[in-house]
Parts: C-alpha cells; structure tokens; sequence
C-alpha cells in the first residue's frame, strides 16, 4: 500500500479515517541524494501525456519517464488525470491507493498536496485517480479550475499529467495546462486519426483562451465542428477568417498559434516505417495544420513491456536496459535538458 | 504560422533548404511520396484523396524542378525577383510580358521557372492581348451574361491558361477552397459573405467583372442551397 508523502492532517471524518491508515511523510524527506547533473537547476515543469485515444500506453510512458527522472533526483509527481478509467498506479505496481484525487476535488481533504501518495522509488510521488467515480465528462468548471490551480502549485521539479482518452474540453484542458504536451501515438490508423483529431481541439482550445471578442471565439467554436458550413477545415482557414473579422485579434491569434508545439512520442514501433511515423506526421502537422510539432521519441514494441506488466512491476525498473527502457531514458533526459534551458 | 500549403515554394513543398544537396533532395522526395501515397496511415486520416493526389503532384513538380541543375538555377531566380506591385490606383497589377502569365494546362509545369511559379499578372483583358480574347470566348460560350456558374470560372480560368495554384497564391485562397467553388460543392462553401469575397476575388484575377460575377455566382448557391433544403 503505498503512503501518503505529505505530512498534514487530514480533514473531516472520512479523512480522519484515512489519516489513520497511511503513514505519512513528506516528498523531500523520501527523496535520496541527488545525482550530479541533479544539482543543475530547472524550472518546474508540469507535462501532460495524452493520445485522444485509450490503451496506447500512456499510463507506461508517463510511469517510466516518471521513474527516469526520479532516479536522477529530480523530485516527480504523477497525476492520474485519467478520470474514470486510471490505471496509472498500476503501471507502477501499486494497488490502488485508498486517497485519490477524488478526495481532493470532493473535498475530502483540504489541499492537494493530502493526496500525494508515495510510489516506493525514491523521489516519486503519485496521486492516484483509482476508485473515483468522477468522469471528465461530469468533472464542474469550478472543481476542474480549482484543481488546475492547486496542480500549478505543488511543489516538484516534474509533475506529470496522464490524461484520459477523448477530446471533451475536461479533457484538452489538462492537456493544455502542461508546459509540455506529450502526444502518445501507436502505428495504427485509428491512433494516428485520434491523434490528429486531439491536436486540432486543442490547437482550437488553445487559441480560444487567448481570442478576445464574440466574434473570433464563434469562429473558433465553428471551426472546432469539423462539418461547419463557414468552410473552415483548417487552422489556416480558421485564423484568416479571424483576420478578415478582425485583423488585429487575427494578428495576436497567429502569434498565440506559435506558442503551441506539443511533441510526440511513437509506442510500440515495431517496423522502419513506424520509426519514421513520428517525423512524418509532425511533417503533416506542419505543413497542413499549421502546428510546429516534433518527434520526442520513438518507443519500440517489446514483449518485455507486456511481461513488466503482467508481473504487475513498473516497466522501467525491471527492464531499464531494454531498448524501449532507453529509449524512454533518452527521452527523459531531453525533457530534463529542456527544462533547464527554459 | 508555417506558409499556407498553396503558397509554398518548391523547397517548402519538400521541406528542404534552400542550399540542399540532391541526395536531400531525391530523400525529401521519398519520404514526402511515402508520407503522401494512398495507403499511407500518416496522412490518410487528415487528407482527402483528392487533396493527397494534389499535393503529390506538387511533390512531383517540386523534385522534377530541383534536382535538374538548369531548372533549379532558373527557378532560384525567379524566386529571387521582387513579386510585382500593385498599381495603387486601379488595384490591379502592371502588365508584364506573356512569358510570366501562368502556364498553359498540358503543357510541362517545370519547364520554365515563371511557368512553374506563375503569378496572375497581365492578365486583365484589356491588357493581355491573348488572354483577354480567350476569355471573351468563354464569355460568350457560357453565356455569363445571364448567370456565373462554377464551371464558367473554371471554364474561364482554362482559357486564361492558369492552374488553380496561381489563382490561390494571387487571393490567398486555399487551393481546396478555389477547387470547391469551381464545383459548386454546396456542403463545402463557406457562408455567403466569405464566399461573395472568395469569388469577387477570383474574378479579378480572371480579368472578369469581379462585382456582377460574384453577385451572379452567389445567387446561383443560394438558389441551389434552397433547391436542396426543397427536395430534403
């Protein structure tokens, strides 16, 4: 059972109970002494791993990267944003923990921070969405703001979203909180559509957080419906029409539009072409949607993930040498290293 | 903001620089086929076949133009000459000589750089001596003068002897879009105030009256859109 790493109380009766049960300690007290290149400083990142798609692997991608830069003394913690489907802490071996984020949203506890639970990898937190019954879909506008806020606030070198499959705002809005999107894609055309299609919405979304004024929003929220009748079918189509309604929100769309460049990660790259996959649809993307995207890593398809996970051990620690384990190690220190140039 | 896929140089269309090898060049063009052909799980979701078919046709213009050193060299240059102004006072632009009117349908799109990149000037009947006769033909064919209908413009921009890529990189409007207009595909066009300003604007570049060509063309769609409302 893993515990708490937060030393606070716990509020109201059924987070007494809680407290009761779990041992709590506090994340920098679990952490071990940093590597070298650790003592680097970095800017805190918050990265969200989505895919539109469910059963793609990003609960495994976002444990392993978690793992990889927590063993660099990096101070990490996960988040199962996956409402209604989390999974995550069974990607690290974990059964699932008895505090959620549920308790927090349902205020059951009082701070974010009541929820964090420890993973038995030193530096690694988890908050857990096991056993909630919430769905992004029923998620409220204040309890999904408040959560948002609180996520900025913890305190971690690394805090990682894994968000849930589909393009519902809930959703697109997690994804969007990150400083880095990552984008799980497995070789299938059904993922590389969900993919395309999770990238538009949030390309959209992004831009309609920004625009100001009824008429750019509308627009955007034409062109978020891909069968509108105003013949906008592309980002390109989308921002000049803003520009011909208005050439200055127009302007400022098109700079905001830069700020967005998620990148993608390829799972289970099992042939040459699918090692290529990654670069070629951040060519499509930027040639035809207009969005700079970029290949982070191409992850191959191994038997020794799925026996990692039938053994219910996290991937990374059992097989860290495999050539998906470094491929997932190479990608970590790029983030790692992105994080520090910022 | 990338260049729209319309207004895209050859080396854009190949995502090479503009100083690439030919090794780069003939690997750009094997990977943008690859990217772009009818089974292709990268592209397949977001493109039409049509627009796949379209886009390997640039691919294919673009690799045939730069790999041969003439052809590369003459269209470097031309991508180095100033785009021409426009005439301040009358908003078209100046006339320039034939050899920069787009080039003619069937012929060879790399055969010349100012074929290949053609740029709509000249192309005001009353300036561009053959140009202007044909289109007074197609006029007269369609019998404009009682309605502009899609095919008149595509019927029209045939005789001009320019491809829609030249009308899209004179307007601005998106190759799909242009194609769309020409086909009167009414579950494509936009609403009515972008679609007046689309066709007005391909009017111009046409050397039509731009004004009763799009009041013609718009009310031909609102006619056709409530025609389809009817029989649904």
């Amino acid at each position: 059972m893993p515990r708490r790493l937060i030393d606070r109380p716990l509020l109201g009766a059924a987070a007494g109970q809680l407290a009761e049960s779990v041992a709590a300690r506090p994340l920098a007290a679990v952490g071990q002494p940093r590597e070298a290149d650790a003592t680097a400083p970095i800017h805190r990142s918050i990265v969200a791993v989505g895919g539109g798609k469910g059963g793609i692997g990003k609960s495994l991608i976002t444990s392993s990267l978690g793992i990889c830069l927590a063993r660099r003394g990096r101070r990490v913690v996960l988040i199962d944003a996956d409402l209604g489907g989390a999974n995550l802490h069974t990607a690290l071996g974990l059964a699932p923990p008895r505090v959620s984020l549920g308790d927090f949203i349902n205020r059951r506890v009082s701070t974010i921070e009541d929820v964090i639970m420890e993973t038995g990898v030193p530096n690694l937190g988890l908050i857990s969405g096991a056993h909630d019954y919430l769905t992004a879909a029923n998620l409220k506008y204040f309890q999904k703001t408040r959560l948002l806020n609180r996520i900025r606030d913890i305190q971690a070198d690394f805090i990682f979203l894994d968000i849930g499959a589909g393009i519902s705002f809930n959703i697109v809005d997690f994804f969007l909180l990150a400083e880095a999107g990552l984008l799980v894609v497995v070789p299938e055309p059904s993922s590389v559509e969900n993919a395309y299609r999770f990238l538009k919405m949030s390309f959209y979304r992004h831009l309609w957080s920004a625009a100001k004024g009824n008429g750019a929003r509308a627009l955007i929220e034409q062109a978020m419906d891909e069968k509108n009748r105003d013949g906008i079918r592309t980002p390109f189509d989308l921002l000049d029409a803003v520009e011909r309604l208005d050439e200055r929100t127009g302007q400022s769309l098109k700079a905001r539009a830069q700020t967005f460049r998620p990148r993608l990660i390829i799972n289970q790259a099992r042939y040459p072409e699918d090692e290529r996959l990654g670069p070629s649809m951040a060519s499509v993307c930027r040639k035809h949607l207009g969005i700079d995207i970029d290949c982070l890593a191409s992850v191959q398809y191994e038997d020794v993930v799925w026996q990692a996970q039938r053994r219910k051990k996290p991937f990374m620690l059992v097989f860290p040498d495999s050539k998906a384990g470094q491929s997932l190690e190479r990608a970590a220190v790029n983030l790692l290293s992105s994080s520090q140039k910022r | 903001m990338f260049e729209r896929p319309s207004d895209q140089n050859h080396y854009q269309v190949l995502e090479i620089s503009e100083r690439a090898s030919a090794e780069e060049i003939q690997s750009a063009y094997e990977r943008a086929k690859e990217i772009y052909s009818c089974d292709s799980v990268v592209s397949s979701s977001i493109l039409a076949p049509e627009e796949r078919r379209q886009i390997l046709e640039r691919v294919t213009e673009a690799y045939h133009t730069l790999i041969a050193e003439e052809s590369r060299r003459l269209y470097d240059r031309s991508l180095a000459e100033p785009a021409p102004s426009r005439n301040p006072e009358n908003g078209s632009s100046p006339a320039a000589p034939a050899t920069r009117v787009g080039y003619v349908a069937g012929t060879s799109p790399s055969s010349s750089p100012a074929q290949a990149y053609p740029r709509l000037v000249g192309l005001r009947p009353e300036k561009a001596g053959e140009a202007g006769e044909a289109l007074e033909h197609v006029k007269i064919a369609l019998g404009v003068k009682e309605e502009a209908t899609g095919e008149f413009l595509r019927k029209a921009r045939e005789a001009s002897g320019v491809d829609l890529r030249a009308i899209s990189h004179e307007t601005k409007i998106g190759v799909t879009m242009l194609g769309y207009i020409e086909e009167e595909r009414l579950d494509r066009l936009p609403v009515e105030v972008y679609l007046r300003n689309f066709v007005r604007q391909y009017a111009h570049c046409l050397g039509l009256e731009d004004e009763r060509v799009a009041r013609s063309y718009v009310a031909r769609i609102r006619r056709l859109q409530s025609k389809g409302r009817d029989t649904t």
